[in-house]
């Protein structure tokens, strides 16, 4: 798995605009996905274009320029399904499935996805999944809506995580939670993607999200990265960005 | 000269409609022919369908059956009075059959359901959208328009028909109700009436429309669902504006359906 390319995610110099706004100008980086995991966290003020850059590589909107690539070649067709079942993604506001329950939301690629499996069996794994993630299996026969919004991050981990994917996008995991919430699910984070392997690609303007679960860290502004560093060397950056970025924190 | 610029406006105006309206044509286009489609291949997403089915199907029944039941009522009164003019009382019981069956039933129960349902599929969508559930569908690698659309389309295709035969028939026990009530007719004569003059053509041409209405109101509203943004606010103008665009097209396509089909 480990040869050139292979067991990585490439994104090369892509451009992107909506609306006749340019969101993405000139950005690139590379994940590595293979066994020697890593870990990126990419930071900088709200509309800055981080969650814009995840949907690229998601393939829900497209750059005009530039390539993204997965195993050297571009996430289309098996290239696709290959990437997308490595993948495990937590949204922004959780986005769980309001008409379904708990343990369905976590299941749902086993119910709905390409790969089934009995019904029973999802429904058991899911609360696996639940119970790994610090929810009982109580919630799991509840609706996304009956739970605070720390469970219901946490409910969207889960469902990231249950088909034990190499690969885990985290959008602002801790936004709009309480710091002690916050500061947990860090650490759940940290846990999670140590425990199984997988590299991580983490959007956040928590400085302790960096902190606790990064190794390289990559600051956004305007669609641009300004600085691009490990995070130990956060703290004695001279990086005008960096120092703004950690006055408002 | 200023005259020449605010002409050149205004064209530049409409050429800006023109666009988006063809855009909008061809996402349309694009939504209906992937979630057909998708509707021919597995896999089959049963649980959604059925759920759909009994929310389009079972419960716009109650609404349905009373607006059919009114308007049969209405319309036995309003035949009764036009026809007493040329001493031709004796068409109520055909022509309130007729009228049910080819126009009243088919376009009454599309619009109401517009209204429910257009609205209700354009909101859930929306919201879907906005809190980036849709993207979730994705990221999970399930195709939102086969988990989404189909299901509720093939429900809706399904439904009006259905609901339009129950609404034929309630609306003519409602032309009969009024017209053995307060009409002097005898239950024998009003039901040999009915059936002698109406043919079964009437009946299926009113199907035929209600699955063209069928397609409409789940299209739109999926449709005006998929492209709302801004938050709440934008899945309000959504909805509004699926059960307008419904009912507009549903009023419009059933005149291009009834000249087609008696054009002969
Ligand atoms: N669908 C869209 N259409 C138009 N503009 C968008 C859209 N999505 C995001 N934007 C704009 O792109 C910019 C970056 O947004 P986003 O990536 O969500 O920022 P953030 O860094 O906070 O995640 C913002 O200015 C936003 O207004
Ligand atoms: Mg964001």
């Amino acid at each position: 798995m480990s040869g050139n390319g292979k067991g990585k995610l490439s994104i090369d110099r892509i451009k992107l605009s909506l609306d006749n706004q340019l969101i993405l100008n000139d950005i690139s980086f590379d994940l590595n996905t293979n066994d020697n995991t890593d870990s990126i966290t990419i930071i900088g003020r709200s509309g800055a274009g981080k969650s814009a850059l995840l949907k690229c590589i998601l393939g829900i909107y497209y750059p005009f320029s530039g390539s993204i690539k997965f195993n050297n070649q571009p996430i289309l067709k098996r290239n696709k399904e290959i990437f997308f079942n490595k993948l495990g993604m937590v949204f922004q506001n959780s986005a769980l499935f309001d008409s379904l329950s708990v343990w369905e939301n976590v299941g749902f690629k086993y119910l709905y996805g390409p790969n089934k499996m009995p019904k029973k069996n999802i429904k058991k794994l899911a609360e696996e999944k639940l119970e790994r993630v610090g929810l009982s299996i109580r919630s799991a026969n509840q609706f996304p809506i009956e739970l605070s919004g720390g469970m219901q991050k946490r409910a969207a981990i889960a469902r990231a995580i249950m088909t034990e994917p190499k690969i885990l996008f985290f959008d602002e995991p801790t936004a709009g939670l309480d710091p002690i919430t916050a500061r947990k699910i860090n650490y759940l984070i940290k846990d999670l993607i140590s425990d199984s392997k997988a590299s991580a690609l983490t959007i956040t303007h928590d400085i302790n999200t960096v902190n606790t679960i990064a190794d390289r860290v990559f600051l956004m502004n305007e669609g641009k990265f300004v600085w691009i560093g490990c995070r130990k060397n956060i703290k004695t950056s001279s990086n005008e960005y960096i120092k703004d970025f950690l006055n408002t924190e | 000269m200023k005259l020449l610029i605010y002409l050149i406006k205004i064209i530049q105006k409409l050429g800006c409609k023109a666009e988006y309206f063809c855009v909008s044509i061809g996402q349309l286009l694009k939504i209906s022919l992937v979630s057909l489609s998708e509707a021919l291949t597995p896999p089959f997403y049963a649980e959604p369908f059925l759920k759909q089915l009994i929310f389009v199907g079972f419960n716009s029944l109650p609404v349905v059956g009373v607006t059919a039941l009114f308007t049969g009522a209405a319309l036995a009164l309003q035949i009764f009075s036009g026809g007493s003019r040329f001493n031709a009382e004796t068409v109520v019981p055909s022509i309130v059959a007729i009228g049910m069956t080819r126009e009243l039933g088919p376009v009454l129960c599309g619009l109401i359901v517009a209204g429910r349902l257009s609205s209700s599929i354009a909101a859930e969508i929306g919201s879907m959208k906005v809190t980036e559930q849709l993207d979730a569908l994705k990221s999970l690698s399930v195709s939102p328009i086969r988990y989404l659309v189909t299901p509720r389309l093939a429900s809706s295709v399904i439904c009006l028909p259905i609901l339009t035969l129950i609404s034929d028939i309630i609306g003519i026990l409602g032309g009969l109700v009024i017209g053995i009530t307060s009409l002097q007719f005898s239950l024998l004569v009003y039901t040999e009436y009915t059936i002698k003059f109406l043919e079964m053509s009437d009946i299926y041409s009113g199907l035929i429309k209600s699955v063209a209405f069928g397609i409409i109101i789940s299209l739109s509203g999926c449709y005006f669902g998929f492209t709302s943004k801004g938050g709440a606010a934008g899945v309000g103008k959504s909805t509004t504006s699926a059960v307008i665009t419904a009912s507009m097209l549903i009023l419009a396509s059933n005149y291009l359906l009834t000249a087609f089909m008696f054009q002969k």
